[in-house]
């Protein structure tokens, strides 16, 4: 059980500021998944975190606590790296029970700890083994086990599936779910996969160039996105936007939002264009079509359109979300949405 | 598939066997003079196997001075130069590698040019140094100048490079202080290379003549090398049989380390980053 709060965070690299006065909480038992691009300062939240790369200036609470100066090891936290850290000269037993006997815990309660969580995790069977001879999802799982053996009030969690091939990263996704679930700690996660952001995150800090950008569950990050960065960065295929021209904003609708027909539709938003490609994925069909110079994508559970042809796409009015020349959300509150929703 | 047998693959082969004879021979010549006897050594044409080994031969030369006492003083300075070397190597290989702090640069130039400075070139004013101090009737000179292995500073410090930061930042999670890091981490990665090094330097100290010749005044601080040289001024300059034995003795301790440890050190050498 562990609640986070950065007060007035700055981390510099040298000259280079990647985290300038940021204040933020987490949750107590949320799944807290920190995302953005490359270089959004994600990670460097993380180690904040982990006391493993300290802030340049500000304090770190965990509980109400001042941790901002404490030792790693005095944290209570425990990290998955994504290349799992793994001590390659010791046996997998060795690696989970380094941290319990450096922490002086006697030796019955070790084994037992040891027991109790490789079972857990499925690796009882491995655990007089030399990591190089194990799998990448296997070494997933012994980093898992190290973290979860101290038992720590946080894990800490550093894009720990993107080494595995795409079906393990899936299953490890619903394990890593029940876990949370299981052991009702607080989770904090980085990824770059908005997939796993949305599928497990309880909580999602969405960031770019060291500012948060929003930070709210996946459905209400999804439906009500803060911005037009949110909105785009969100959503696959993206955000399709439409500028309402230099300087004045723009308008945008999701691509599944977008109701395709051979005739107009009496719809609030209509517009006619000719599909140019179509990608067939199974279950649904993404075409990109154009029409007014505007090249959009629509994700579409009818496969019977064919390129080259033309159609009518219909949009409802409460799928159609405005960003002001700011970028920022011009909601249906707004004072000026009504003027904007007009100019469509 | 058969390989096949071509002109190319036959002189080849006729070339390495070339320089295996090239770098094998003058060891076996060594050791097979070493069992002749003091007759055989001189007959015309030489016989390419001892007529009777003459293990009399490494008796004579024990016996012939205060070889024992040699050969303990070739085992302190060695042993006690391997470990002062390991004792400075290891931390400072694991601070270039992996801290930064300022004046990093500046002591690894430091490092990096005591290594490229020859002895020969600096041995006068070591000389004068350890005079000066009044060591030159202990083995502390031949100890001090093997105390430090920049090479092995610096081939210690590409091993632990390669070591990703994110198993130190690990074992700090884990609360492992910086000395278990090095001894519970670092070093169980590095020990191929260390192995190695200290192989080396063991070779290095124990065959060394230059500096027990410049900085040892007495014989009761001779190491063997400088014993076994003046067997041929107690045995004259042809009786090769001895002197041979002499370097049998000198060089069976070299045999058996690297009988030993062979697989590690040729392991360290094709060693190609931890993964």
């Amino acid at each position: 059980m562990a609640h986070i709060r950065f007060e007035n965070i700055t981390k510099k690299f040298g000259t280079k500021t990647i985290l300038d006065n940021m204040n933020l909480e987490i949750e107590d038992g949320s799944f807290t998944v920190m995302i953005g691009p490359s270089g959004c300062g994600k990670t460097t939240l993380l180690r904040i975190i982990a006391g493993i790369g300290p802030q340049t200036s500000g304090k770190v609470y965990l509980d109400g606590q001042d941790i901002s100066n404490t030792a790693p090891a005095k944290r209570n936290v425990a990290m998955v790296f994504q290349n799992y850290a793994i001590y390659p000269t010791m046996t997998v037993r060795e690696n989970i029970e380094f941290g319990l006997k450096n922490n002086k815990v006697p030796k019955a309660e070790r084994d037992a700890l040891v027991k109790e969580i490789s079972e857990i995790v499925g690796i009882a069977d491995l655990l007089d083994r030399k990591p190089n001879t194990l799998s990448g999802g296997q070494r997933q799982r012994i980093a898992l086990a190290r973290a979860m053996v101290k038992k720590p009030k946080v894990f800490l969690m550093d894009e720990p599936l993107s080494n595995l091939d795409a079906k393990l990263r899936v299953s490890m996704r619903t394990e890593l779910i029940e876990l949370h679930k299981r052991l009702k700690t607080t989770f904090v996660y980085v990824t770059h996969d908005q997939t796993e952001a949305m599928s497990m995150a309880t909580n999602i800090i969405l960031m770019n160039n060291g500012e948060i950008q929003q930070i709210a569950s996946p459905r209400e990050i999804y439906t009500n996105p803060n911005n037009l960065f949110t909105a785009q960065f969100i959503g696959s295929p993206q955000m399709n936007t439409v500028s309402f021209g230099e300087g004045k904003g723009c308008y945008g609708f999701r691509p599944e939002k977008v109701q395709l027909s051979a005739t107009a539709p009496d719809m609030f938003y209509t517009r006619k264009g000719t599909i140019v490609t179509k990608e067939m994925l199974g279950s649904e069909t993404i075409y990109q079509i154009r029409f007014d110079n505007h090249s959009i994508m629509v994700k579409s559970l009818d496969d019977s359109f064919s390129a080259d042809s033309e159609i009518y796409m219909g949009v409802n009015e409460e799928d159609i979300h405005l960003f002001d020349e700011k970028e920022l959300r011009v909601a249906p509150e707004d004072a000026r949405y009504a003027a904007m929703m007009a100019q469509l | 598939m058969k390989q096949k047998i071509t002109i190319s693959s036959i002189i080849g082969a006729l070339f390495k066997i070339a320089l295996i004879v090239i770098f094998i021979f003058p060891f076996y010549w060594m050791v097979i003079t070493g069992f002749k006897t003091y007759m055989e050594t001189l007959q015309m044409p030489p016989t390419l196997w001892p007529a009777k080994w003459q293990w009399v031969n490494l008796q004579r030369v024990w016996e012939s001075g205060p070889y024992p006492l040699y050969a303990m003083n070739s085992v302190i300075v060695t042993v006690t130069s391997l470990v002062l070397q390991t004792a400075v190597m290891v931390p400072a290989a694991y601070a270039f590698a992996k801290y930064k702090f300022p004046g990093r640069g500046v002591l690894f130039g430091i490092v990096m040019a005591a290594f490229m400075v020859p002895g020969q070139v600096t041995f006068v004013s070591v000389y004068h140094m350890f005079a000066k101090a009044q060591l030159l009737r202990t083995l502390w000179p031949q100890i001090l100048i093997h105390g430090v292995n920049a090479f092995g500073i610096f081939l210690l410090r590409q091993a632990f490079m390669q070591v990703p930061d994110e198993l130190l930042e690990s074992a700090r999670l884990d609360n492992a202080n910086e000395f278990q890091v090095l001894t519970k981490v670092m070093l169980p990665m590095g020990k191929p290379t260390l192995v190695s090094i200290l192989m080396l330097a063991f070779i290095g100290i124990w065959n060394d003549y230059f500096w027990p010749f410049i900085l040892t005044t007495s014989k009761e601080v001779y190491p063997l090398t400088i014993g076994i040289a003046a067997l041929r001024d107690v045995e004259g300059d042809f009786a090769w049989d001895i002197i041979m034995a002499g370097n049998v003795i000198l060089v069976m301790p070299i045999v058996a380390v690297y009988a030993i440890f062979h697989k590690r050190i040729v392991r360290a050498f094709a060693y190609s980053g931890i993964k």
